[in-house]
């Protein structure tokens, strides 16, 4: 089959309540079958078993909420945006939603070359010990050892340059400005770096949210 | 404990989505004033989840305005702990409610090996296990399924177990199990006196005092009831089907949109339970599917629809019905599955739809390899029919295919074992000869082709023509496994699997089991046994255990052919087929001679009489 002409939108969704617990492979299957049920016309890969064609911000890890998630689409014709959103947040699961779609123009840089720090807001739902924010900031390095893939050995690694910012705010949480990408530290693990007298889940005692992306120049996508 | 904390909980858990509900097309179970009901598959979500019935009844009954139905699993082991570390009980998906507040709690027992893990429910939701000791605010505990044909193993521990299709009776249990004007034992009796429901405490049962068997059966408040009949959809065409079902928010074990395409079977294959219990066949039009597909598709966004049934191709109109769906469905990219497909006498236009979905396993199930003992299961498939398939398929372009076998039946010896080898020899022959070239009109050689044999052992079923039989001991098996596995696994083209040996024999002890198996099933469970249906959970000697300290053995339940005069276990519990017809039919089987298909031949009259739904199709499909 040809292919037609290649048109993309970039959508942001918030994921949250039951939905936090679905994996980033698993969210890659609901959303597409969220795409689906509003018969966007999707483009697809080639070969014998087709796939759309859509890119996605880096996996959030299992139990933390997204606030503003972003992927891109591919269509085989145009949409008009608000159509677009309304088809869209029509049915679906318990927290998911769709906040925004945007018409990408050509040549738009790809989602990636768009991502390099996120933010991160974690509210604990007790008020504890005071975090360690300085101790964390003033540290030359942070070494945490990283599980390996199958038999390789554990890894040592400093993770102190993937943290940008940390900011306490009033009423106790912590807004922190992280690398996105490969290069990070996971929000779970920051978290029990700043409270490590909390128990090995800390999910049950802080709640973590990925408020958005900051692109290479300063610009929050959020 | 709010939902909110429970929430909080689960975080840790390895898989918590299977505890949260929230997916696309659950149910609002909020309404405090709705009547209530949860049902329970006692297996994980992943597996629950894939089970149409289970799927069929949550939304049945919360289409209606004024009921609600939540859901509930077995827990996997993490949070089983971690709740009983907190002693915290089982709550739904929908609203986290502990089970123990819900009026009605419907047990699906689609399987023997999930007994244990009914027990283990009840325990963790604080529910006292045996119906004598629960009180006037416990729920009422019911249970359907295949299982429930064979109710006696775990009569103890239910209240009122329902035979046949829910859908028919449901509505009417859970209009009563919410009636709080009368008190719980009359709400169980009213329930109990309802078609298709067996009440087993307003049953008597004697047994023997040297045997231990059962000697008399007897309903209480019914003197007149010789047996529960099953009930069920007559029509199927306009039986409750949901067009709207819940997209789980992960991989499932069947994760697809699903169509119920047909119910019940023609075929009469001597060991298969599924085959009698679900008699009689309905079907749905095509036009009817047609409709229902493209409803289930725009509310679900799957990218796949199973047609389901028990056996695909017999849908009189399988093949009008596939390349409808197929014409509209590719353009979309949606393939089409048929997930239960038995491509033993298969059409080449059937194959040319299955074509576009390459994904789609193709599975053979002679089930045995000669002649002789397919006559004698009445499998009324021919070594020419086999390899015929076979050939069909590869034209197609399939080059892998799955074959079905089983061992340890009845009349069985080492000869029909060296046939299965022969049979599997021959269809990679077939498969590897593949298509005519064009061009010289010569049959290609030597193509890749590979076979994957799948063996299971014998279980001999109650409602079957073999539920007199004994099953082979574990010896024979081994050595009947040896035999193929020597015959086979030089063979590059060949990889064969077996299903473990000793689960087998354990699903039928409970299979044709009586009430003596109750205390063996909460020792096993006291024991640590539950999600035992997961292999490497399964401890043979948990049971072998548990039976020795309740006196019983193996030889009594499945080493001894039983005399067609004894009283059976489940002789109060009637399928529709009647017991003469399946002493008829074994009758035949010991002269391996068949009965023909009763959709494309004569009726065969298995009980259903004149008003049988197979009579008003047959006219349908002549005019």
């Amino acid at each position: 089959m040809e292919q037609p002409i290649r048109y993309k939108i970039r959508v942001s969704y918030c994921k949250s309540s039951t939905l936090i617990f679905t994996s980033h492979r698993s969210l890659i299957d609901v959303l597409m079958r969220a795409i689906r049920r509003t018969k966007i016309p999707l483009r697809f890969t080639e070969g014998f078993s087709p796939r759309p064609k859509v890119i996605f911000t880096p996996p959030l890890p299992l139990g933390v909420l997204g606030e503003a998630e972003l992927i891109d689409i591919e269509t085989t014709r145009y949409i008009e945006e608000s159509d677009l959103l309304e088809s869209l947040n029509k049915a679906l699961p318990e927290g998911l939603k769709f906040t925004s779609t945007t018409n990408l123009l050509k040549g738009a840089p790809v989602l990636s070359k768009m991502i390099a720090k996120a933010t991160y807001v974690l509210s604990p739902y007790e008020t504890g010990s005071k975090p360690k924010i300085f101790e964390l900031i003033e540290s030359k390095e942070i070494i945490i050892t990283k599980k390996a893939k199958k038999g390789k050995p554990p890894k040592d690694v400093n993770v102190r340059p993937f943290i940008h910012s940390l900011i306490e705010k009033e009423d106790g949480s912590i807004v922190a400005e992280i690398a996105a990408g490969d290069k990070t530290v996971s929000p779970l693990i920051l978290t029990s770096l700043l409270w490590p007298e909390l128990p090995a889940n800390v999910l049950e005692h802080v709640e973590i949210t990925r408020k958005g992306f900051i692109s290479p120049a300063g610009i929050k996508l959020y | 404990m709010n939902r909110e904390e429970y929430l909080r909980l689960l975080t840790g858990m390895e898989k918590p989505y299977q505890y949260t509900g929230g997916e696309l097309n659950c149910a609002d179970c909020t309404d405090k004033s709705a009547k209530r009901m949860a049902i329970i598959f006692p297996d994980t979500y992943e597996i629950g989840m894939s089970h149409v019935g289970v799927r069929i009844i949550y939304h049945l009954i919360n289409a209606r305005d004024n009921m609600c139905c939540e859901r509930a699993f077995h827990p996997w082991v993490d949070l089983e702990v971690l709740l009983r570390k907190r002693d915290e009980p089982l709550r739904t998906l929908e609203t986290s409610t502990p089970l123990r507040e819900i009026p009605l709690l419907g047990f699906s027992l689609a399987y023997e090996m999930l007994y244990a893990n009914v027990l283990n429910i009840l325990d963790m939701s604080k529910i006292p296990l045996e119906s004598e000791d629960r009180e006037e605010e416990d729920p009422i505990i019911m249970a359907g399924g295949p299982c429930a044909y064979n109710p006696e193993p775990m009569a103890p521990y239910v209240d009122i177990f329902l035979i046949g299709e829910a859908e028919e009776v449901i509505c009417k249990i859970v209009e009563i199990a919410n009636d709080k004007s009368i008190s719980r034992k009359e709400r169980i009796l009213a329930i109990g006196h309802l078609d298709g429901c067996y009440n087993p405490s307003d049953t008597k049962i004697t047994t023997d005092a040297d045997t231990g068997r059962v000697a008399d059966i007897e309903f209480i408040s019914e003197p007149e009831k010789k047996a529960v009949e099953k009930v069920f959809a007559k029509d199927l065409n306009n039986a409750w089907f949901p067009c709207n079902p819940i997209v789980p928010n992960a991989e499932i074990i069947h994760d697809r949109a699903n169509l119920e395409i047909h119910r019940g079977c023609v075929h009469g294959c001597r060991f298969c339970q599924a085959g009698y219990i679900y008699r009689p066949l309905r079907i749905r039009s095509t036009e009817k599917l047609v409709e229902m597909a493209d409803e289930i598709l725009s509310s679900t966004g799957y990218e796949e629809l199973g047609l389901v049934s028990l056996n695909s191709v017999d849908h009189p109109d399988i093949v009008g019905l596939s390349t409808t769906l197929d014409k509209d469905l590719h353009s979309k990219r949606i393939s089409l599955g048929f997930p239960s497909l038995r491509m033993d006498a298969i059409s080449s236009e059937l194959v040319s739809v299955l074509g576009h979905t390459k994904k789609n396993n193709i599975t053979l199930a002679p089930e045995a390899g000669s002649q002789r003992m397919r006559d004698l299961i009445n499998k009324n498939l021919t070594e020419e029919q086999i390899l015929h398939s076979v050939k069909t398929f590869t034209e197609g372009g399939w080059q892998k295919m799955k074959l079905y076998f089983m061992i340890g039946l009845p009349e069985e010896t080492d000869e029909d074992i060296f046939a299965i080898a022969d049979l599997v020899k021959k269809i990679v022959g077939t498969g590897r000869q593949g298509k005519k070239d064009a061009e010289t009109g010569k049959l290609q050689r030597n193509r890749p082709f590979k076979v994957t044999v799948s063996v299971s052992s014998f279980i001999a079923k109650s409602h079957t023509p073999f539920q007199w039989e004994k099953m082979a001991d574990i010896e024979t098996l081994k050595g009947r496994m040896k035999i193929l596995l020597n015959e086979l696994s030089k063979n590059k083209a060949v990889s064969i699997k077996w299903r473990d040996f000793d689960l087998g024999l354990i699903e039928g002890l409970l299979a044709r089991g009586d009430r003596r198996l109750a205390p063996v099933i909460k020792q096993v469970w006291e024991a640590g046994g539950r999600l035992e249906s997961w292999s490497d959970r399964f401890v043979f000697n948990r049971w072998e255990k548990a039976l020795a300290n309740e006196g019983l053995d193996l030889d009594e339940y499945i080493f001894r052919d039983r005399d067609e005069e004894e009283i059976l276990p489940w002789e109060h519990i009637s399928c529709g087929v009647s017991t003469d017809y399946l002493r008829i039919e074994r009758k035949k089987a010991t002269k391996e001679e068949s009965t023909k298909n009763c959709l494309t031949d004569n009726c065969s009259n298995c009980g259903f009489g004149t008003d049988c739904p197979v009579h008003t199709l047959k006219k349908e499909i002549k005019g």
